[in-house]
């Protein structure tokens, strides 16, 4: 039972992140983007980490979709007639030359790999307390440093978008 | 915590960061003080790691942060950079009539996302330490966003920076089914029975600070992105950027190394081809800016040789650590050298957006003495003519891979040193035709150059100064930082 979901839930994720690739219409890319985000909690839950999860949906599939959904809507221009032939023909072929046999050494290495057994998660991992005790005690330094690698994309953000530079 | 220079260090970066945000913007009426607020932030950076003078050993927070004296280094250095680099800036966002504060704040945060890199050995936290800087330099890049060489030079600095975090992720997340934890400490007997997904791991890791440092052959983004970026930021991410992804790998690749014996060979080759392609590459550009993007990689390809003889060397052993020492005397020099010349050219730069090329240079003997002179310094730094920081710089790495020459892998050094000579000479030739041009050619019909502040000049000549005192007295740049720190401890 464990298998098969976890099984459903990663096809999905990986099949929906790969279709927001594919795709060429941007709005059908960030529907196929929140497919993906959505089985990604899937996973977090059955990793037994039920806070993780609330908020991949809350955050990722929830707020950040609207956003990019938002802004989509904003620039869409009516002649938006997707792009064709933006990839060579050339290119692609190089492309799955190269990609497909790294592919299948990663794979067939991940498949043979011997890895070691993670110890058992404690009884209350992924819960609120938990994560919050984590997050300012063992972990506090990278949090805090999170913190600036987030003021850094809102600057950015503000710099490229400012209407008037003064 | 509180005696911690790098907790500080760190809090002052954060501190600037908001201030220059919240009260550094211009109106029209006055200019701003973003470029003030950042530099004076920066001096007192720069002032507490030089009263600790570098000294001093710590861990915190559970091993993800570690203090030591290369890890200091290399933070003060991207802090030196990044004051150079905004005291440029100021002025030629002034003069490009693109005055904005964020630019500012956003070198505060690249500058503290370096050091968070530089002095961590935890995987996790190093990731974010290279996002932060990262982030912060895509957005600088594309500063000038209504043209279109700066939109493509953030685009694809974005694009294939994305691509090298994601590699860089997938190698962390193997290394951490490997052995069970981020840190690299103590993981070496673990990976070292890693197997083939180990090596992987090593490739993927590799590849990713390819990218970083523009080694070939994954350096093709780097002149486009070197060429539309602001002048100024174009000298940090060639400078602060390099010196804080090689003091990086100095770092890890030794912990690394246990996961392949192939590992010296792989860089021993991107070694070469870096210099080959680095230096034939700037021999046929004529934007000066795109000749010194093609420079920096091929000095890439020459601290990798560095990188290569520290690994080559039994660990632990003198030659490994005159090597290492070898590799961070270059990096200094590199860092000053190259704030040098693309300060030059930031201060020659007219305002729009065509690019500087060679020509504009001619006549810059009669027309600028003293500029000229600097870049004179410049180049010959750049190009290892004795009596400058370069030579000593490349002779150092050149002794070290000679030393090795009789050692377990005295052939692949032996290849190494002859590409080292041989692309030096290749280098002779396009950093002299730049000086032929500023001193032999008359330059009558060239167009005006734009006025030079006081401020911006009076550091360009204290780096040329540095770059040939450094070349003439070895040890000249620690005793003088070892003055100043007993200065700076006579004040607190």
């Amino acid at each position: 039972m464990h298998d098969a979901l976890f099984w459903f839930c990663a096809s999905i994720a990986v099949g929906g992140a790969l279709l927001a690739m594919l795709r060429r219409e941007p709005l059908k890319c960030a529907l196929s983007l929140i497919a993906s985000f959505v089985a990604l909690a899937g996973l977090y839950f059955l990793l037994k980490s039920p806070f993780p999860a609330v908020l991949q949906i809350l955050l990722y599939a929830g707020a950040i979709m609207v956003l990019i959904v938002f802004v989509i809507m904003f620039l869409n221009d009516e002649s938006g007639a997707p792009g064709k032939g933006d990839i060579s023909r050339g290119g692609l072929v190089l492309a799955v030359l190269i990609l497909v046999p790294l592919g299948w050494i990663l794979i067939r290495a991940i498949w043979n790999a011997d890895l070691p057994m993670m110890p058992a998660a404690p009884e209350d991992f992924g819960t609120v307390p938990a994560m919050g005790e984590k997050l300012f005690t063992t972990w506090l330094y990278p949090f805090e440093v999170l913190s600036l690698l987030l003021l850094a994309a809102m600057a950015g953000a503000v710099l490229l978008a400012k209407k008037r530079l003064d | 915590m509180l005696h911690n220079p790098a907790i500080w260090t760190l809090l002052l970066l954060a501190a600037g960061c908001v201030t220059v945000l919240l009260f550094g913007h211009g109106t029209a009426l006055r200019p701003g003080r973003g470029g003030a607020i950042a530099n004076i932030t920066l001096l007192l950076v720069l002032s507490v790691w030089w009263v600790h003078a570098f000294h001093g050993h710590g861990e915190g927070f559970d091993g993800m942060f570690l203090l030591d004296r290369m890890g200091m280094l290399a933070a003060a250095g991207s802090a030196f950079a990044g004051f150079v680099t905004t005291v440029m800036l100021t002025g030629w966002l002034r003069r490009q009539g693109r005055e904005c504060a964020e630019v500012h704040a956003l070198m505060l945060l690249a500058v503290a996302g370096m050091q968070v890199m530089v002095q961590t050995r935890h995987l996790a936290v190093l990731f974010l330490g290279l996002e932060t800087m990262s982030v912060a330099l895509y957005a600088m890049c594309a500063a000038l966003r209504e043209r279109r060489a700066a939109v493509e030079s953030g685009f694809k600095y974005f694009l294939t920076g994305a691509f090298a975090s994601a590699l860089l992720l997938l190698a962390i997340a193997i290394i951490f089914g490997l052995t069970g934890s981020f840190h690299l400490d103590g993981a070496e007997t673990k990976l070292a029975h890693a197997g083939e997904l180990g090596v992987i791991a090593l490739v993927l890791f590799l590849a990713a600070f390819g990218f970083k440092l523009s080694l070939v052959p994954f350096h093709q983004w780097a002149p486009d992105v070197y060429e539309g970026a602001p002048t100024p930021v174009t000298g940090f991410m060639a400078t602060a950027v390099k010196l804080t992804g090689f003091m990086t790998l100095l770092r890890l690749v030794p912990a690394l190394g246990a996961l392949s014996q192939h590992l010296l060979l792989i860089l021993a080759v991107l070694a070469i081809a870096t210099m080959l392609v680095g230096n034939l590459g700037a021999l046929v550009q004529t934007r000066v800016k795109r000749m010194l993007a093609y420079s920096s990689i091929a000095h890439a390809g020459y601290l990798l040789a560095a990188l290569c003889v520290v690994l080559a060397a039994p660990a632990g052993s003198a030659a490994a650590e005159g090597a290492s020492v070898a590799l961070s005397f270059y990096l200094v020099v590199y860092v000053l050298m190259n704030l040098l010349a693309f300060g030059v050219l930031a201060l020659n730069e007219r305002a729009g957006d065509e690019p500087l090329l060679l020509n504009d240079l001619a006549g810059l003997r009669n027309r600028r003495p003293w500029m000229a002179a600097a870049m004179l310094a410049a180049m010959l730094s750049l190009a290892g003519i004795p009596l400058t920081g370069g030579f000593i710089a490349k002779w150092q790495v050149f002794t070290a891979l000679l030393g090795e020459c009789g050692g377990a892998h005295g052939t692949l050094m032996t290849v190494l040193a002859s590409s080292v000579a041989l692309c030096s000479v290749i280098g002779l030739a396009y950093y002299l035709r730049v000086v032929m041009t500023m001193y032999v050619e008359k330059g009558e019909d060239a167009k005006p150059l734009p006025v030079v502040p006081f401020a911006p000049m009076l550091l360009v000549m204290l780096l040329a100064g540095l770059v040939l005192w450094v070349g003439i007295v070895p040890d000249g740049l620690a005793l003088g930082s070892e003055a100043i720190s007993g200065f700076l401890r006579t004040l607190f």
